[in-house]
């Protein structure tokens, strides 16, 4: 992979540092630049500041919730573009429904597989 | 004719006494005029006789005397001395052809005492006294004079006038009565036809040519008789109309009539039927009883007393009534009673108008029963199924609100599980797939996550279970006498590796003694391992402090009154540790940022216009535990039901507040908040300078199910587990745990426990 090349980046967003690193692994192994941010406030002021090529963003979070922080960012013209990939600790039908009213790509449940997430980011974001 | 007839009647009657009246008078005349003459002949013989007595010359006198019994009706004359001794008394013989004669017989005659008159009256004669006088009285001369001719004189003028009288009455009776014939006999048929207008109408009188006044009667009468015939044919009609009316009605409907004094006057045979009684057994019966119990009771008697004030009044009556078949048995009766009026607008009858109502009346009642044992019984059971509904609906709100806790605390559970077992999935995986690639330093600290995160899942799985273990009662308390300064000292050493990592500062304040309480350590340092947890977590910068301080905990009790004066020494007799409020927001303020710091709400309405029901409200909005006790102006016997949905709520009239107070303290607090029996106690808090916690959340974090929506709560991060074991841990040991909190700027988690030990140690 070429250096000189700007890697597309990915604001990682979790209050939990251990899955923010877990995260964090795989979307470097998959090739991608990562950021992070641990509450929801610093999610949506770090993703409007570097508008990166895709978000994902934990449900529960403290200051606001991954679903609020999508629709806010969605309500922004330059962030309609974004891809963002909700991960929630509640599996239920609802929760992916509510994913989609909000606006986000795809969705996943906790725990995942790093391998799935990495086929979700690849998918979202081909090289 | 009879006015004819009294005229001549008055004739006749008049007549004679006309004739004796003038007769009278002629009778009258002839006495006067008899009287008059015989005086002067009297007077005569007394002045002739003078000569004759003073000569003593008897024999001229006795001559003179003779001579004048000559005259028609003298009966004798006498002369005397003044003495009343005849001189010379001389008798008439009545005999025209013979002398009158002297008279010897009698020596003296009485003198009349009233000689004015000189006369003497008898029925048939006349004495007239006359003096003799020539210088001195000499002596009478006494006329006696018959009045037979005068009498019969005046008895033949009576006579004649009498004649006369009849003759004229008969002259004027024949002729009035043929002047008066004809129009009297008009008259009488005029009379016979108005007598027999209303008989014969429609008649018409022929017209005679008579006087004006008669032919004027006649018109009259035969227009009275058209009119009367056109009248008759109307009333006829009506009468018929009537007829058939009173036909269908009597058909129909029970009818009397009564007087106005309540006897019946008339019953139609419907009545007659119905009640038993015979037309002459109703009639002259009192209207409205056929038996003796209709004036029975007070109710009765004012319900016929209606009735006839009504219908007195010349208002129709419309109503029911009953009375007793002769037969016995009710009938009841479906009653319209008209007053029938005269002109004078006073009734004079009432017609009574009924119809039998008895079996619709008998179904009615049995209806009535019926509906009122099936109302009675409905009634039960709606009672019942109120009572069953109102359980169920309890039971059923209690397993709603307990199901949505379960659900919420699964969800919770859930999530928290989900998020360790996240990166022990995600760092296991990684290691497996590309542990040639990383690093062994990496490897390691991966490993650890992984090592770190099993145990946060296992705490996490032991809190649920402690969770369980107080719910069912099954924790074990290994009680024993432990300084909690040792503790606190311990704690601080264990955290300050964690805080110094993040940066914060952690201090303890401690006064330099023991604080001995009888506990199970490993509960109260859980207790307080999670508030530094918590601390350390929720704290970006600045310090912790973590504080022990000995208090002599006063049981506080907060008290809302604007009447201080009177309220306070009331409530301060009972040793309670007040703090008063005047403005009912300021105490809802402090309840709602420092909730858990007063045992009590008293709350004085006696000058309040605020609702019972607003007041609890507006507390329980804030708080919805603490015991409320509600002082109100009145005695409160029953208590509002708005306090039975608010427990622990009661209320206390003013007139039981003395004697009752420290009964009802004790009934909602459980305990009498005696502020002389403080016990000594350690206050222990954390206080961060973390981002704080909003008001209205302030309460609930101690809730072991969270309330309030649960993506917030997982904002703040915790299970909600934690704090909900710690406020369980501390109130088994009778304390209290509050927070409070300056969003922003920090908060402060704090808890009392009494510092009781054992003696056994």
């Amino acid at each position: 992979m070429n250096d000189d090349i700007k890697k597309p980046t990915i604001l990682i967003c979790d209050d939990e540092p251990h899955i923010r690193e877990s995260i964090r692994y795989t979307v470097n192994k998959a090739g991608f630049d990562h950021l992070f941010a641990s509450d929801g406030i610093a999610s949506y002021a770090m993703a409007c500041e570097n508008k990166p090529d895709m978000v994902i963003l934990d449900v529960g979070m403290p200051g606001m919730t991954g679903y609020e922080v999508c629709e806010k960012l969605r309500e922004l013209p330059e962030m309609k573009e974004v891809k963002i990939l909700i991960l929630t600790a509640f599996g239920q039908e609802k929760d992916k429904q509510h994913a989609a009213e909000v606006g986000a790509n795809d969705f996943l449940t906790k725990p995942f597989s790093p391998s799935l997430l990495k086929e979700k980011i690849i998918d979202l974001l081909p090289i | 004719m009879q006015v004819a007839l009294a005229f001549i009647v008055l004739m006749l009657v008049s007549m004679p006494i006309y004739v004796v009246y003038e007769a009278q008078k002629e009778l009258d005349f002839i006495f006067e005029t008899t009287e008059r003459e015989t005086s002067v002949l009297a007077q005569n013989i007394a002045i002739n006789s003078v000569d004759h007595i003073v000569t003593r010359d008897f024999s001229s006198l006795d001559k003179l005397l003779i001579r004048s019994a000559r005259f028609p009706g003298v009966i004798d004359l006498q002369v005397t001395k003044p003495d009343g001794s005849i001189i010379s008394d001389i008798i008439n013989t009545n005999d025209e052809n013979t002398d009158a004669v002297p008279r010897y017989s009698i020596p003296s005659i009485e003198i009349p005492s009233i000689i004015d008159l000189k006369i003497a009256s008898q029925q048939d004669r006349m004495d007239i006294w006359a003096p003799i006088e020539s210088g001195t009285h000499l002596g009478w001369v006494k006329i006696a004079y018959s009045m037979e001719a005068a009498n019969k004189h005046g008895e033949d003028r009576i006579r004649d006038y009498l004649l006369d009288g009849a003759i004229l009455t008969l002259l004027l009776s024949v002729s009035l009565m043929l002047f008066m014939r004809k129009p009297l006999e008009m008259i009488g048929t005029a009379v016979k036809f108005a007598a027999r207008l209303d008989e014969k109408t429609g008649k018409q009188l022929t017209i005679k040519r008579q006087s004006i006044e008669i032919e004027q009667l006649f018109n009259v009468l035969n227009k009275v008789s058209l009119s009367l015939s056109d009248q008759d044919a109307v009333i006829n009609k009506v009468l018929k109309e009537l007829e058939t009316q009173k036909l269908a009605l009597d058909e129909h409907s029970i009818v009397s009539i009564w007087n106005t004094n309540g006897f019946i006057t008339y019953a139609n045979d419907k009545l007659t039927q119905l009640s038993g009684y015979s037309q002459q057994e109703l009639c002259g019966k009192k209207c409205l009883m056929f038996s003796d119990d209709c004036f029975d009771n007070e109710s009765n008697f004012s319900f016929y007393d209606d009735i006839w004030s009504t219908i007195s009044e010349g208002k129709v009556w419309r109503g029911e009534m009953h009375f007793k078949r002769k037969q016995g048995g009710d009938a009841w009766l479906n009653t319209t009673i008209v007053p029938f009026m005269d002109d004078t607008g006073k009734p004079y009858e009432y017609v009574n108008i009924q119809t039998d109502i008895t079996e619709q009346k008998n179904a009615e009642k049995q209806l009535e029963e019926r509906n009122k044992s099936l109302k009675e019984l409905t009634d039960n059971l709606e009672v019942k199924v109120g009572q069953r509904t109102a359980e169920l609906e309890s039971a059923n709100q209690q397993l709603q609100h307990l199901n949505s806790m379960k659900s919420e605390f699964v969800s919770i559970v859930s999530h928290e599980l989900r998020t360790p077992l996240t990166s022990i999935k995600s760092f296991a995986e990684i290691l497996e797939g590309d542990i040639e690639e990383i690093d062994i330093d990496t490897q390691r600290h991966y490993l650890s996550i992984i090592n770190e995160e099993a145990d946060r899942l296992g705490r996490l799985i032991n809190d649920v279970l402690d969770l369980q273990k107080m719910d069912a009662g099954k924790t074990d308390w290994n009680d024993e006498n432990t300084d909690l300064a040792k503790m606190a000292r311990t704690l601080i050493e264990l955290f300050s590796k964690s805080y110094k990592d993040k940066g914060l500062n952690l201090t303890l304040e401690i006064p330099d003694e023991q604080f001995i309480a009888n506990i199970d350590a490993d509960k109260i340092h859980q207790v307080t391992t999670n508030l530094l947890s918590n601390a350390l977590k929720f704290t970006m910068e600045g310090s912790v402090t973590l504080s022990l301080q000995p208090i002599h905990y006063r049981p506080q009790v907060l008290v809302l009154t604007n009447n201080a004066d009177s309220m306070l020494p009331i409530l301060a007799s009972q040793n309670l540790n007040i703090i008063s409020f005047e403005k009912l927001y300021e105490l809802l303020n402090l309840l709602q940022n420092t909730p858990y710091l007063s045992e009590l709400l008293i709350i004085d309405l006696t000058c309040s216009d605020i609702t019972i029901e607003e007041t609890i409200e507006d507390i329980r909005q804030r708080d919805g535990t603490v015991p409320v006790l509600i002082i109100t102006s009145e005695s409160m016997l029953i208590q509002p039901e708005c306090l039975l949905k608010h427990q622990p709520a009661k209320c206390i009239g003013l007139p039981e507040l003395e004697t009752g107070l420290n009964a009802a303290i004790l009934d909602i607090s459980n305990t009498t908040l005696d502020s002389s029996t403080s016990i000594p106690t350690v206050e222990i808090s954390v206080t961060d300078t973390g981002m704080g916690i909003p008001k209205e959340e302030l309460q609930k974090v101690f809730d072991r199910f969270h309330q309030v929506d649960s993506s917030e709560t997982r904002e703040i991060g915790g299970s909600g587990l934690g704090l909900a074991i710690c406020r369980d841990i501390v109130e088994h040991y009778n304390g209290k745990i509050w927070a409070e909190s300056t969003p922003g700027e920090g908060s402060r988690f704090a808890y009392l426990l009494p510092l009781v030990a054992s003696e056994n140690e």
